[in-house]
């Protein structure tokens, strides 16, 4: 259907005139990456419903500040998504209690999912996940702390014993290597 | 060091939300200003949002979406702004008014909602949507397709004001069923080979009025057919119920 050849961006324009059907079409396409992320970090089915709704609102309601000249529209709709988490997370002072490192087998994503769509995440995933695996360690562990439980630099020196400044460090080299990862597997 | 170099080593924290509250306030302030650190945000920013791919994909609830399209409708905006213009348009087109219908369409769009162009900036998106609905009646002069209901809604009607040379068009309907919960209309134009676009979705008022702006992203021209059925909240891909209203276009007459 014609949807699906609409580009995320021209979605966006189209939501910015008040057309709802863009904005389901946008739910369909990015809604579990956001409810994974938000039970990943909340760890809390109801919070991360909570936070899907928010997180759509804020689309429906913002659409016009998008500017796909600063970049694309899931690196804008997951930063909105994440910044939710994370305020509710500080608000709460929760903190999630597991820890998922296997990969999840393609059989558990839900079923009424485009194959096409299946393979593309699976894709996704795994290019990542290999990238953080050839950050050394201890880099990746305070990017992990930090974007999932949403600590500062402070409190991961805190709660590592680590000095402020090696946090800083770490947390700075590890993007960087990150950022090369990423753009040479892309 | 200067005050770029002093926030570009701390963008990589700013994007994971590292920073401390007062420092990200400062960071945020810079970069609302500075082109060439805004450059390497733009830079890490992806980074960030690719660590949300690794997490496992969980499947959101299914009565989830038809939740959010509720609460993002409710704002201001789509379905507050329909129903005062369904209500004016097609009491208008009961009293037989339709031949010269276009020429006071504009008229009553500048007396009745001018003043909302001015009035808050809220208003804007609706005002404007109000104007490009009534500027596409204006400009269909008289090739209005009528649209019939079919079994499922035989009093329903509908017609369908193409401008001719575009790809916009309004529709309006009087006696549609009334909806049951969590459902809404939705519209589909149909191309030659069969497949099927969505045209929006509308929610009729409770006298069974209803109006849609439709931007169609071709030439209406390439486009044989109007229907529309009745979808969950927020609409489907792809039709999921039997038409409640259906016309095959005609050429239009320019």
């Amino acid at each position: 259907v014609a949807e699906d050849i609409l580009t995320d961006e021209q979605l966006v324009a189209l939501i910015a005139r008040n057309e709802s059907w863009a904005l389901a079409e946008l739910y369909d396409r990015y809604v579990r990456l956001v409810f994974s992320l938000a039970l990943k970090v909340l760890n809390d089915r109801a919070s991360a419903e909570e936070i899907v709704q928010e997180v759509f609102t804020k689309v429906w309601r913002g659409a016009r500040d998008f500017d796909g000249k600063r970049g694309k529209f899931s690196s804008w709709l997951i930063g909105i998504a994440h910044h939710q988490c994370i305020d509710e997370l500080r608000r709460r002072r929760v903190r999630p209690v597991a820890e998922s490192t296997d990969d999840t087998p393609l059989s558990e994503l839900a079923s009424d999912q485009d194959p096409a769509e299946v393979a593309e995440y699976a894709f996704e995933r795994a290019r990542v996940r290999r990238a953080l695996a050839q950050i050394p360690n201890e880099q990746r562990i305070v990017i992990e702390l930090a974007f999932f439980q949403g600590l500062t630099h402070q409190e991961i020196a805190n709660r590592s014993g680590d000095p402020l400044g090696t946090v800083k460090t770490r947390v700075r080299l590890g993007m960087q290597k990150l950022k090369e990862l990423l753009k040479e597997q892309a | 060091m200067s005050i770029h170099d002093d926030i570009q080593e701390i963008i990589p924290a700013y994007v994971l939300g590292a920073l401390e509250q007062e420092e990200a306030a400062r960071a945020g302030a810079h970069l609302g200003s500075c082109e060439r650190c805004t450059c390497v945000l733009e830079e890490y920013s992806p980074v960030a949002s690719a660590l949300a791919l690794a997490v496992p994909i969980v499947p959101p609830p299914s009565g989830l979406k038809s939740r959010v399209m509720q609460r993002a409708l409710a704002q201001e905006g789509a379905k507050s702004f329909r129903e005062p213009v369904a209500r004016s348009l097609i009491g208008w087109q009961r009293l037989g008014f339709a031949p010269t219908f276009a020429g006071a369409a504009l008229v009553l769009a500048l007396a009745v909602f001018g003043w909302n162009i001015w009035q808050t900036a809220q208003l804007s998106r609706a005002v404007e949507a109000q104007r490009a609905f009534l500027t596409a009646m204006a400009y269909a002069q008289g090739s209005a397709q009528i649209v019939h209901g079919t079994e499922l809604a035989p009093d329903a009607v509908g017609r369908f004001y193409r401008e001719p040379d575009s790809s916009v068009a309004a529709l309006v309907t009087v006696n549609m069923p009334p909806l049951a919960e969590g459902r809404v209309y939705q519209v589909w134009l149909t191309e030659s080979d069969g497949t099927k676009f969505s045209a929006g979705v509308f929610h009729p008022d409770s006298e069974g009025n209803g109006w849609l702006l439709v931007r169609a992203p071709r030439h209406l021209d390439a486009y044989v057919q109007v229907g529309i059925t009745t979808e969950p909240t927020g609409g489907s891909k792809a039709p999921t119920t039997k038409p409640v209203l259906l016309a095959r276009f005609t050429p239009t007459q320019d």
